[in-house]
């Protein structure tokens, strides 16, 4: 027992007062700065040889609750999911328009019907077709221009993705710094305090870009992991790389990849379930793609609806040549499977007949002006029509399609028997060529090819092509590249492709339906989805590749576009529209064409209506098709909203848990100042105690 | 113990007043617009409904334009068969005239007053297309403009030059009515009695000038019936024509009503009622106003200026 034990012990005092009076003032100066935990001081009292020898500051703390710190992380990455999903696609449909009022896409198809309608009343008037015309090219020009506007939002969102990689590449190698400072502050005994603080920070910057969990070190410092446990930070810091499209996405997109401290890249994708990334990666590669495919989708029922009327009409006088459109197959495959009966009609220029060509599919005649029928194959068919429309008329097939032609100062015109019109693949034998389509596009768009398992493919035996299986988000599982097979038919084809071998006959099956649409079923649901990701392929010399022929999706997503457009030799001269009909069943020198003939102007103008079979009428389908994307934009809001509500009640509950109240530090801040007083007091009373004994010593 | 941090009291407060701004934005955007919402979001799955509607109304607004069209094109149709109608009873006129003075002065010119009258008839135009030729619309139905022309064509038949094909309208879902006449089933009764008269005038029988021979007044009393035959059949003409001006007229009374409806259904559904609209206005105001005054009277209470 000495005086210096006294004076140690108020010297101690002193010190502890000091370091709390520190952490107070540390804590008021940041009791506004976003996300910082006040710190705390715990204090314990020091014992020597059992006595008490005075107080010591032994942690300098911070008032973290980890149950509300995950539970706000939690929520701050499902916002940022949500709200990053919700604005895009918002941007997305606005280009669709306004429903209530009239410039809207949807209603510019009611402007096609009702143009046709008015030129049903005057079918020789100029103006009323060209107004038709114009009609028909504004809906398919704001189709195009809707599907771009999609294609730019995806590209901005890829582009966001590439920013928000580094953002989190930044953020993790900060957080593997500061765990390094932590440790050695740990180690040493001293106050971490500070650079703990700051992590946590930067911990809830990433996980609002990503969904991961904390796990603290026995050495000090944080170990992160995404949710379902793949390393990020702790050992080293994980890096993502990610490349965004330069293309505009026209290549597809890139695929995100992390490499955990020590290991190889592997795809992130399957390892995220919330945050930013995740919900862009969602938008571009689901809700958006799936957007731009049902308009696509849309967009190639309108036009086979208007072609397909088109087709059974003609315009006045008779057109000089019907050109088709390219089929992508040969005459001989593109003949066979057609039933019903078709005429070919040449038509003079003051609309009177002047040779009709009778052709029975599915008895396989020809006849010439109602004369003796003889017969054709699929190989034969060109010469024995040629044959039976010389020399009023010829027809010829190159480049996959199919022409007729008139001779001088004649028309052809193409007209079904009304009893049993001609078929194949759903479609009547002109429309199936295309030889008088109102709207054409830049690239196949009709993938009901009409082939059937006994067809010949066409394709060279030896050329490859290769498809890539992904899984449900998008990482990529297998590259497969088939070879077409020796067999000459589609059965050998599908048979190559669905091999469990050498196809994708372990993840699914391609199949042919009845109009020869190619598809892939998954094996199992939700399965893997495929895409093409180089084609060797031709069908013929410069005929098209498989993925073009049949539409298979490639590596932006879906089936590439097809921009539609009015023909442009119709656009040029609008009495080529055809909106009069020609009866096959007349007399040879009979009047069959004449300018105020409006039979196909009221079937065009009833097209939207019609319901072919077993699908919906197109008006139907415009309506679904605009409620749908309606319902999906509210419901997006809608969560993105209920998300940040969330998010924003935890984040206040742990900041009332974690924050600074001003209030509290000033009573802690003049508790130590009286704390600080004291211990000098009782140090002055130490010291007086010295001078008295000095005193009587002197 | 219930804790509440310093930063997160303000911070709160602040949220609220935020959020009372941006509903204040929104009242304030639907009363002024006095829409629901002005994007396919806003509406969410009622768009369907409002694009459906949409499709029917501009449907129902097309079948009234065509009717109108029709509507038009029947009237002058009826003014072309009553003329047609007069030139056959002016044409038996002319015939009665000459039987009662037993002269036939002026009775072929008289008679070709009438038929020209009865082929401009059915010449007549309608916005620049021959309504009764069926569909070849810019080719002169008749092409005979005298009765000498008339007599000297191979058969009355010949001379008309209109195709078999009727002009047709849909007028609503449902009707799809022809609306055009031929002018060879409209005209061959009258013109076959011009062509007869003008073939006696020329041949044995005539010609016909001065006193009527006893011959002549036998023949031309048996073509009065003929010339009222001629006149019936028109006059039947322009009575079904006049049905369907009837059914036109109803059918776009119908149709307008039908649109004007639908109108009425969408404004409903984009409509905002303006009452409710304005009441949320207010308020959000007034949340705003709170919003902010509890802002002002947290700045006072805290220990800062207790502890001195």
């Amino acid at each position: 027992m000495s005086i210096n034990t006294i004076l140690n012990i108020g010297v101690s005092g002193l010190q502890t007062a000091q370091t709390g009076l520190r952490v107070t003032s540390d804590n008021i100066s940041n009791a506004n700065t976003p996300g910082y935990v006040r710190k705390l001081v715990d204090q314990q009292s020091l014992s020597f040889d059992g006595r008490g020898a005075g107080v010591d500051a032994t942690r300098v703390r911070l008032a973290i609750d980890r149950y509300l710190q995950g539970a706000t992380m939690r929520a701050s990455s499902e916002a940022a999911r949500t709200a990053a999903a919700s604005e895009l696609y918002d941007r997305a449909q606005t280009y669709f328009g306004d429903p209530s009022g009239d410039d809207n896409f949807f209603g510019r198809l009611d402007s096609v019907f009702s143009a046709f309608a008015q030129t049903s009343s005057d079918p020789a008037s100029a103006p009323a077709r060209q107004q038709a015309i114009s009609a028909v090219q504004t809906f398919f020009s704001e189709a195009d221009r809707i599907a771009q506007g999609i294609q730019a939002v995806r590209t901005e969102a890829d582009a966001r993705i590439g920013s928000a990689v580094t953002k989190v590449n930044d953020l993790l190698k900060s957080i593997e710094d500061l765990n390094q400072d932590i440790a050695r502050q740990t180690v040493a005994g001293r106050d971490s305090s500070g650079a703990q603080g700051q992590q946590a920070l930067l911990i809830d910057q990433l996980s609002s870009m990503m969904d991961v969990r904390v796990q603290e070190r026995p050495q000090g410092g944080l170990t992160l992991r995404t949710t379902d446990g793949t390393l990020l930070a702790g050992q080293g810091a994980a890096t993502l790389t990610y490349t965004p499209s330069a293309s505009g996405g026209q290549g597809g997109f890139g695929s995100l990849l992390v490499t955990s401290p020590g290991g190889p890249p592997r795809p992130l994708l399957d390892h995220l379930q919330s945050g930013e990334l995740k919900g862009l990666v969602d938008l571009r590669d689901g809700s958006l793609a799936d957007l731009q495919a049902q308009l696509a989708d849309f967009t190639s029922s309108a036009a086979k609806t208007l072609n397909a009327v088109h087709n059974a009409g003609s315009g006045v006088p008779a057109p000089t040549s019907l050109t088709g459109k390219n089929t992508g197959l040969d005459l001989t495959t593109a003949i066979s499977g057609f039933s019903g009966k078709t005429s070919v009609a040449i038509v003079d220029s003051s609309g009177r007949l002047q040779r009709r060509v009778d052709i029975d599919f599915s008895a396989g005649t020809m006849s010439v002006d109602g004369g003796v029928a003889s017969g054709f194959t699929p190989g034969s068919f060109l010469g024995s029509l040629n044959t039976a429309l010389s020399p009023l008329g010829s027809a010829s097939f190159s480049g996959g399609a199919l022409t007729l032609t008139g001779s001088a100062g004649e028309g052809v015109a193409v007209a079904d028997d009304p009893v049993a019109p001609s078929l194949k693949a759903g479609k009547s034998f002109s429309s199936f060529f295309g030889l008088n389509d109102l709207v054409r596009s830049s690239r196949i768009a009709d993938f009901d090819t009409g082939l059937r398992g006994t067809d010949p493919h066409g394709f060279t035996t030896g050329d490859t092509f290769t498809l890539r299986l992904a899984s449900q988000s998008g990482a990529p599982i297998k590259d497969i590249t088939v070879a077409v097979p020796v067999g000459g038919t589609m059965a050998d084809l599908l048979a190559a492709m669905n091999s469990p071998a050498t196809g994708v006959g372990l993840f699914g099956s391609f199949g042919l339906d009845g109009n020869g649409r190619m598809a892939f079923t998954p094996s199992t649901q939700p399965g893997a989805s495929l895409t093409v990701r180089g084609d060797q392929t031709t069908r013929g010399p410069g005929g098209p590749s498989l993925s073009e022929l049949f539409g298979l999706p490639t590596a932006a997503g879906s089936a590439a576009p097809a921009e539609w457009g009015v023909r442009t030799d119709l656009a040029a001269d609008p009495r080529m529209l055809a909106l009069a009909q020609v009866d096959p069943r007349v007399g040879i020198g009979v009047s069959v064409l004449a300018v105020g003939d409006a039979a196909n102007a009221l079937a065009l103008s009833a097209a939207g209506d019609a319901a072919a079979s077993g699908s919906a009428s197109l008006n139907r389908r415009s309506a679904d098709f605009s409620g749908a994307i309606g319902a999906a934009a509210s419901s997006a809001q809608r969560q993105a909203e209920g998300a940040s509500a969330v998010a924003d009640e935890t984040a206040q509950q742990r900041s009332n848990q974690e924050g600074v109240n001003l209030d509290e530090e000033l009573v802690k801040l003049t508790t130590y100042q009286q704390a600080f007083n004291a211990s000098s007091r009782l140090i002055q009373a130490a010291k007086d105690m010295y001078d008295v004994l000095i005193d009587m010593a002197g | 113990m219930n804790r509440i941090s310093t930063g997160s009291q303000v911070g709160g407060a602040l949220l609220n007043l935020m959020n009372a701004q941006s509903r204040q934005a929104q009242a304030e955007a639907q009363v002024s617009s006095q829409n629901r919402a002005n994007d396919l979001k806003g509406y969410g799955r009622e768009a369907e409904t409002l694009t459906a509607l949409r499709s029917v109304r501009v449907r129902s607004e097309s079948y009234v334009a065509a009717g109108e069209a029709a509507a038009a094109k029947l009237e002058m149709q009826n003014l072309a068969l009553e003329q047609a109608g007069a030139a056959a009873t002016g044409g038996r006129q002319v015939i009665a005239d000459a039987i009662a003075n037993g002269r036939a002065e002026g009775v072929m010119e008289a008679l070709q007053l009438q038929y020209s009258s009865a082929v401009s008839a059915l010449n007549t135009q309608h916005q620049g297309r021959y309504l009764f030729s069926g569909t070849a619309v810019n080719d002169r139905p008749v092409t005979a403009s005298t009765m000498s022309d008339l007599a000297a064509a191979p058969s009355t038949a010949s001379v008309f030059a209109n195709d078999q094909r009727r002009a047709t309208a849909k007028i609503d879902e449902s009707t799809t009515m022809q609306t055009g006449f031929l002018a060879d089933e409209l005209g061959t009764p009258l013109f076959d009695v011009f062509r007869r008269i003008q073939q006696f005038a020329t041949g044995p029988g005539g010609p016909l000038t001065g006193q009527l021979t006893q011959a002549q007044q036998n023949y031309l009393e048996s073509e009065l019936a003929n010339f009222d035959a001629a006149h019936d059949s028109l006059t039947d003409f322009t009575a079904r024509n006049g049905g369907l001006q009837a059914q036109v007229d109803s059918s776009i009374k119908s149709q307008q009503a039908q649109a004007d409806h639908l109108g009425g259904l969408t404004d409903d559904r984009t409509g905002v009622n303006m009452a409710e609209a304005i009441t949320r206005l207010q308020q959000s105001q007034t949340a705003v106003q709170a919003s902010a005054q509890v802002l002002a009277t947290l700045r006072s209470t805290s220990l800062l200026d207790l502890l001195r």
